[in-house]
C-alpha cells in the first residue's frame, strides 16, 4: 500500500534530493517511533530511520558481514521488482492528473 | 506572398459567410415577410456587415432609400407623413428582426463545412466475452482483473461526476472506466484519444470527457487510498517483514524508492533538466510503501 509520495522533481534530480520533498522525509520523527525505520536502496541517506545497503568503497570490496547483511537486506526490499514495471502504467494516470490540475 | 495568402483565406472566408447568409435570409424573408413591407437602405446594409446583400434583398420587395424620404414616399405610396413614421417604424422592426435571426445563426453554427461521419466499431463487447471464457485477455487489454473492474465501478459510481442533470445520460460508468483504463494501459499512439475512439466506437470528444470524468472520480478516493498507515497495517507490515528476514528486524516496516514517468518528448521548457540517467526525458516520483496489500491496483 502506498503511504506517500512526492511528484514533480526533474528526471535529473536524484533520488536523495528527491526523497527530501517527501512528508516521510520532512516528519520522520512523527512516523517512526522509537526503532523504527525504513528500507531503501543505497541511493538513499543512512539515518537512525533509514537504513540502505552498504556501498562498496572506490577501492577495496565489501567484508563478509557485509555482503550478508547486503543479501538479507535486498530480500526484504524485493517488492522494488514488483513495483516498478507499474511505472509505465502509471505513466498517463499522472498526465491526466496533471492536465486536470491546470 | 504572405500577404496574397491572408487576402485569399479572407476572401474565401467572406464568401463562406456570406452564402450562408444569403441562403438564411431568403429562407427567412420567403416564409416571414411576406404581407410586410421590406424597407431597406442599401448603404445601410453595406455598412451592416461590410458585404453586398442587395441581391437577396431586391427579391424581397421595396427597396427605399431612407436616405431620401420624400422619393421614398412617392415611389411606394402617396400618402401623408404618417406612413414615412410607420415606414420607418417598419423599417427598424424588419432590421432588429434580422440582425437577430443573423445573430441566432452565427451563434448555433457549429459546424461550417458537415463532414460525413468517420465509421467506427466497437471492440467493447469483447470485453463481456473476455470476462466470461478468458479473463487473462480482459486483464491484457485494460490491466485489472474482472473483480478488481467491478470493485473499481462499484467504488466510483455514484460520484456525483457521473450524473448530469439532462435528458442526454452520460455512457454507463463501467464504459468511462475501460476507456480509462484502456488509456492507462496503453502509452503513445495507442493512448491517443482517437486510437482510443476508434476501439470503442464512441467519438474523440467523448474519450476525453470520460478519462477526465474517471479520473475526478478516482481522486475522490485519493486520501482513503493513500494514507500513512495505522496501527493494524503498521502491524501487517512488520510481519510480513518477520516472515521474509528475521524477528530482529521486523520494526523496519516503510519501504523507499523512486520512479520516473517518461515524457513523450522533450519538455520546451528547461528541456535538458528532465534527462535523467537513463537516457529519458522524465519526471520524478518517489514512493513510501508499506509491506500491507502487496497488489497495486491502478
Amino acid at each position: 500500500m502506498i503511504v506517500d509520495y512526492s511528484v514533480g522533481h526533474t528526471g535529473s534530480v536524484h533520488d536523495s534530493w528527491a526523497f527530501r520533498s517527501t512528508r516521510t522525509f520532512r516528519e520522520h520523527e512523527h512516523i517512526f517511533g522509537a526503532g523504527e525505520w525504513m528500507w531503501a536502496d543505497s541511493a538513499y541517506p543512512s539515518e537512525m530511520w533509514s537504513v540502505s545497503p552498504f556501498k562498496k568503497p572506490a577501492r577495496g570490496e565489501l567484508d563478509h558481514d557485509q555482503k550478508t547483511f547486503n543479501y538479507h537486506l535486498s530480500k526484504v526490499s524485493k517488492i522494488h521488482n514488483e513495483f516498478r514495471p507499474f511505472g509505465s502504467c502509471y505513466r498517463f494516470v499522472f498526465v491526466s492528473s496533471m492536465q486536470l490540475d491546470c | 506572398m504572405l500577404e496574397e495568402l491572408r487576402q485569399h483565406h479572407l476572401t474565401t472566408q467572406r464568401q463562406r459567410f456570406q452564402d450562408r447568409v444569403a441562403s438564411a435570409l431568403s429562407d427567412v424573408s420567403s416564409s416571414g415577410t411576406s404581407d410586410s413591407m421590406s424597407v431597406v437602405s442599401e448603404s445601410d446594409a453595406g455598412s451592416f456587415m461590410s458585404i453586398d446583400m442587395p441581391d437577396i434583398l431586391t427579391s424581397d420587395g421595396f427597396i427605399i432609400d431612407t436616405d431620401n424620404p420624400a422619393s421614398a414616399t412617392s415611389t411606394s405610396d402617396s400618402d401623408s407623413l404618417h406612413s414615412i413614421s410607420n415606414f420607418e417604424i417598419d423599417y427598424y422592426i424588419n432590421w432588429e428582426r434580422r440582425y437577430r435571426e443573423l445573430l441566432d445563426i452565427i451563434q448555433h453554427t457549429r459546424v461550417l463545412r458537415p463532414a460525413p461521419p468517420i465509421p467506427k466499431c466497437s471492440q467493447l463487447h469483447l470485453l463481456d466475452h473476455w470476462r466470461a471464457y478468458s479473463p487473462e485477455r480482459f486483464c491484457r487489454k485494460l490491466r485489472v482483473a474482472p473483480e478488481t473492474f467491478d470493485h473499481l465501478v462499484n467504488k466510483i459510481e455514484n460520484h456525483p461526476i457521473f450524473h448530469n442533470n439532462s435528458n442526454n445520460h452520460q455512457l454507463p460508468v463501467h464504459i468511462q472506466l475501460s476507456i480509462f483504463l484502456f488509456r492507462a494501459g496503453h502509452y503513445g499512439n495507442s493512448s491517443s484519444p482517437e486510437d482510443t475512439a476508434q476501439w470503442s466506437g464512441i467519438s474523440v470528444g467523448a474519450v476525453e470527457k470520460s478519462t477526465d470524468r474517471v479520473v475526478i472520480a478516482l481522486l475522490s478516493h485519493h486520501d482513503q487510498a493513500i494514507h500513512l498507515p495505522d496501527a493494524v497495517e503498521k502491524e501487517k507490515s512488520k510481519a510480513y517483514v518477520e516472515e521474509v528476514v528475521c524477528p530482529e528486524w521486523r520494526d523496519g516496516f516503510l519501504l523507499a524508492d523512486g520512479s520516473k514517468f517518461p515524457f513523450y518528448q522533450r519538455p520546451g521548457l528547461h528541456g535538458d533538466a528532465w534527462f535523467d540517467k537513463d537516457g529519458a526525458y522524465s519526471i520524478d516520483c518517489q514512493v513510501n510503501l508499506i509491506y500491507y496489500d502487496l497488489c497495486i491496483c491502478i
